[in-house]
């Protein structure tokens, strides 16, 4: 058995390895579970790209541009891909979304419709048990009300059928 | 002709993955004692990923290859530049001591001098000893006995990968991952409380 104590680097590597084991997120994340996690972690990904994408473009000026040499491809594609949205093309987003929700509602709209009208209730609408005979639920007093309206209704009914007799 | 690797390259989520992983590294230092920014230097996980990010676009961190050995390749070029500024002497003069009352013994040497104090917590308590681990299983023993259970394996028995894990706790790699998410969200809400003191 070896008696080297291990270096700092091999004491750091170790400790990424446990950190990666007790935390590490997996890859192959989507960009929106990407974005979430990282908001759990108290950062705005739309901020972090606009701190990114200023300083590379600060730096891109300073170290390149205004000396007349070209960017490195990788910094040119990044500052591509990390330029936040003009106000026109967020307006555009803004209506693109706008109507894809106005779409989708309509859509709706018309799947429910279509499936109302395709799916009637098979034996002919079918009705709730009526109120009036849910005895558990009702007081004596409701029930005496019932009962006289019910019987105010039916003597009305006779009188009407004497009438027509 | 560009650049082979160039377009294949999705620089905003390999920031994001570069943020994240920053915040994982600051978030156990502050879980243990420290705070989010870096005390002396007031670096934040945004500013290190940046910082990483722009070093290889600037060819000062020259890589070629896929985005993910580029991933792990400025990963852990960050995280040994997190740690070492946390070494750094700039982090360590800024801690605050209270103001010296200047009174001296009979010898006349000063009562408490600079010297005297706790120069404050040193990021290698967190990388060589225990007192990560220590502080993880007295957290999680008595609320959280998955995630400790979890904590256990990787620190006890020396398992790293989600299926290794999986293995000695009986569950599965899903779980595993799952476990490691909760935990995550753990050391995120329970910020440096009561560290212990190492002299």
């Amino acid at each position: 058995m070896s008696n080297v104590k291990p270096n700092r680097s091999q004491k750091d590597a170790e400790f990424v390895k446990r950190l990666d084991a007790l935390i590490g997120a997996p890859d192959g994340r989507d960009k929106s579970a990407l974005d979430e996690d990282l908001r759990e972690c108290g950062i705005d990904p739309n901020q972090l790209r606009k701190v990114a994408y200023d300083r590379i473009r600060s730096i891109a000026t300073q170290k390149y541009t205004s000396l007349g040499k070209d960017c490195p491809p990788q910094m040119q594609e990044a500052l591509r891909q990390l330029r936040p949205p003009t106000p026109e093309e967020e307006e555009l987003t803004k209506r693109s979304q706008a109507a894809s929700t106005v779409q989708t509602l309509l859509s709706s709209i018309k799947a429910g419709v279509t499936s109302v009208l395709a799916n009637p209730v098979p034996g002919g609408a079918t009705f709730a048990p009526a109120f009036r005979n849910k005895q558990e639920e009702l007081t004596q007093k409701d029930r005496d009300l019932l009962n006289s309206q019910q019987s105010e209704l039916d003597s009305g009914q006779d009188k009407k059928r004497q009438e027509n007799d | 002709m560009p650049t082979p690797q160039a377009p294949m390259i999705d620089y905003q989520r390999l920031l994001d993955r570069l943020a994240e992983r920053a915040c994982d590294v600051l978030n156990v230092g502050r879980f243990v004692a420290e705070d989010f920014v870096v005390d002396g230097l007031g670096k934040s996980p945004v500013d290190f990923s940046v910082d990483v990010f722009v070093l290889y676009l600037t060819d000062a961190l020259p890589f070629t290859g896929d985005e993910e050995a580029l991933y792990h390749f400025l990963a852990e070029v960050m995280v040994h530049d997190i740690l070492d500024q946390k070494r750094s002497s700039a982090r360590k003069t800024t801690k605050k001591v209270p103001h010296l009352s200047g009174e001296v013994d009979d010898a006349g040497k000063l009562q408490i001098g600079l010297d005297d104090f706790d120069s404050g917590f040193s990021i290698d308590q967190l990388v060589e000893g225990d007192l990560f681990k220590e502080r993880l299983y007295a957290l999680l023993k008595p609320t959280e006995p998955e995630l400790c259970e979890l904590a256990e394996a990787i620190f006890e028995l020396n398992v790293l990968t989600p299926r290794e894990i999986a293995d000695v706790i009986g569950t599965t790699p899903s779980e595993i991952q799952n476990r490691k998410k909760r935990l995550k969200t753990f050391l995120g809400k329970h910020p440096f409380a009561a560290p212990q003191k190492r002299n």
